[in-house]
């Protein structure tokens, strides 16, 4: 016994908990109680409640037992006299009204003063008054299926139950996304402008040493070194890979400004069309690429700066943007650099001493040239970027 | 049974220290049915006179454990009477319900 002895749910009977508190301890007042203990009081209020519960349930029993189901006052009598203490002389024939039971608490009644209980009390427990679901015929619904009679509640609407897809409400007027438009150009050609700039400066600077890799070039299409000794004779193909190492420095430094418009492709095809260049042997054919890709490098920087385009000047610049795209007038220009460079790197890896130092040597060399090299390379790339300008504006031009 | 009528309607108007409504409660919970306001305040005056019982018996504990004494004993009890968890104990035992309780509780930290 003791706090625990309500057995059910606590948390319902929390009211009823603290309103049988304050019963008992108006009780205990009147009795002549200046304090109560709070753990007494806990425990006189559960054996209240225990006592209020069992006097009850007995009185059910007793009506359950004759048949009845509201019970009476014969029944709590009854009831009373089980719980309570045993009558000194339990006599069935005896009228239940002189019970000593009752009798007793008539006495109560009589002797004691009235406690009414503190405080006014709603009537509990509340229950909540839930809304019912109306009916079809309250909706004025048909129901779906004649199986279904109409004051059955209604079927939920399909939009609680089906998942539409929610788009996003983007209520834009046209002049909103005309104005939107026009920002957007504006952006863009502000920094095609800016990009252009950059590039028609740089293209300036490259010229000279685009000469002098002409020169270069076509003394190895001839295939006599003129003093360039980086311009050497291809070497063997277990180099080739060495070359990609080597490269990804020069593009770095090369292709700082266009790294945002030549993504890293054409360095491996590069490389790959650089093999297949040195397969073929590094032959006129290449002087010659070599030569109209000169040519057409400086038709095209001219066309682009222009953007006027010629049909001849068109024709080279078409042919440069379809040996860009094929790579080969790219490969075959630097050619000489990159199989000079890689030449150097493969010998310094297969480890042949004096080579090595002649190559340490070469290696310097083309260290100089490798600047030329990778102003060619951004050469290619500000190719591929100034293509990509001109598209650009031909489209705004047309949009 | 007139007696056992008139105390009913007598009871009618008198108010016990257990609310109705909380009466109905508990005896709706234990099925307890009734429609006759009398009725369930006679239950509801028998639970009051149950619990005063106890609590009378306990005040006689209480004083005894205080002791009968001097002028000073004597003003003590006027001045507090306090029923405290053993006297009701003691005062329990007597309706048959036995009860024991810890000394302390050593749950948290902080207690014992």
């Amino acid at each position: 016994m003791g706090g625990g002895s309500s057995g059910g749910s606590s948390s319902r009977d929390e009211f009823g908990r603290i309103v049988a508190k304050m019963a008992v301890a108006q009780i205990c007042e009147s009795v002549g109680f200046h304090s109560i203990q709070a753990s007494a009081m806990e425990t006189l209020a559960d054996v209240a409640i225990r006592y209020l519960r069992d006097l009850a349930r007995a009185a059910h029993f007793y009506s359950n037992l004759a048949a009845r189901i509201e019970s009476n006052a014969f029944d709590l009598i009854m009831a009373m006299e089980d719980v309570g203490p045993a009558p000194p002389a339990a006599d069935p024939s005896r009228p239940i009204a002189r019970s000593s039971a009752l009798r007793e608490v008539m006495r109560f009644v009589e002797y004691s003063e009235e406690i009414p209980f503190a405080r006014p009390l709603p009537r509990f427990p509340v229950a909540k008054k839930r809304l019912a679901a109306p009916s079809f015929a309250q909706l004025g619904e048909a129901p779906p299926g004649s199986h279904i009679p109409s004051w059955l509640p209604a079927l939920p609407d399909p939009h609680t139950y089906r998942h539409t897809p929610v788009w996003p409400d983007r209520k834009r007027e046209p002049a909103a996304n005309r104005l939107e438009q026009a920002r957007q150009r504006r952006k863009a050609e502000s920094s095609l402008v800016a990009l252009h700039s950059r590039l028609s400066s740089t293209a300036s600077m490259v010229f000279k040493d685009r000469e002098k890799e002409n020169s270069g070039s076509e003394e190895n299409g001839s295939g006599s070194g003129s003093g360039n000794a980086f311009l050497a004779p291809p070497l063997a193909a277990g180099a080739k890979e060495l070359m990609v190492v080597q490269f990804g420095g020069f593009k770095d430094g090369g292709g700082g400004e266009n790294a945002g418009v030549v993504p890293q492709v054409p360095s491996i095809v590069e490389a790959f069309a650089s093999v297949v260049e040195s397969a073929s042997n590094g032959n006129g054919d290449g002087g010659l690429e070599i030569q109209d890709g000169g040519g057409g490098n400086e038709n095209g920087l001219a066309l682009v700066e222009q953007s006027q385009p010629q049909p001849q000047p068109q024709q080279k610049k078409g042919e440069l943007l379809e040996s860009n795209r094929s790579q080969r007038v790219v490969l075959s220009f630097d050619f000489g650099g990159k199989a000079g460079s890689k030449g150097v790197f493969a010998k310094r890896i297969l480890a042949a001493s004096k080579q090595q130092q002649q190559q340490q040597q070469q290696l310097l060399k083309r260290q100089r040239s490798s600047v030329a090299n990778a102003e060619d390379d951004k050469d290619e790339r500000k190719k591929r970027a100034e293509q990509i300008i001109t598209q650009g504006m031909d489209t705004m031009a047309a949009s | 049974d007139k007696l056992l009528v008139d105390f009913l309607s007598f009871l009618a108007d008198y108010v016990p220290t257990f609310p109705d409504e909380l009466v109905d409660y508990y005896a709706a919970a234990a099925g307890f049915q009734c429609s006759d306001v009398g009725v369930k305040r006679l239950l509801s005056v028998a639970a009051q006179k149950f619990v005063a019982e106890i609590a009378s018996d306990a005040m006689q504990y209480c004083k005894m454990r205080q002791g009968v004494g001097g002028s000073s004993s004597g003003a003590k009890q006027q001045r507090k009477m306090v029923l405290s968890h053993d006297d009701l104990v003691s005062a329990l035992k007597e309706y048959g319900v036995e009860m024991r309780r810890p000394e302390y509780f050593a749950d948290t930290s902080s207690a014992g």
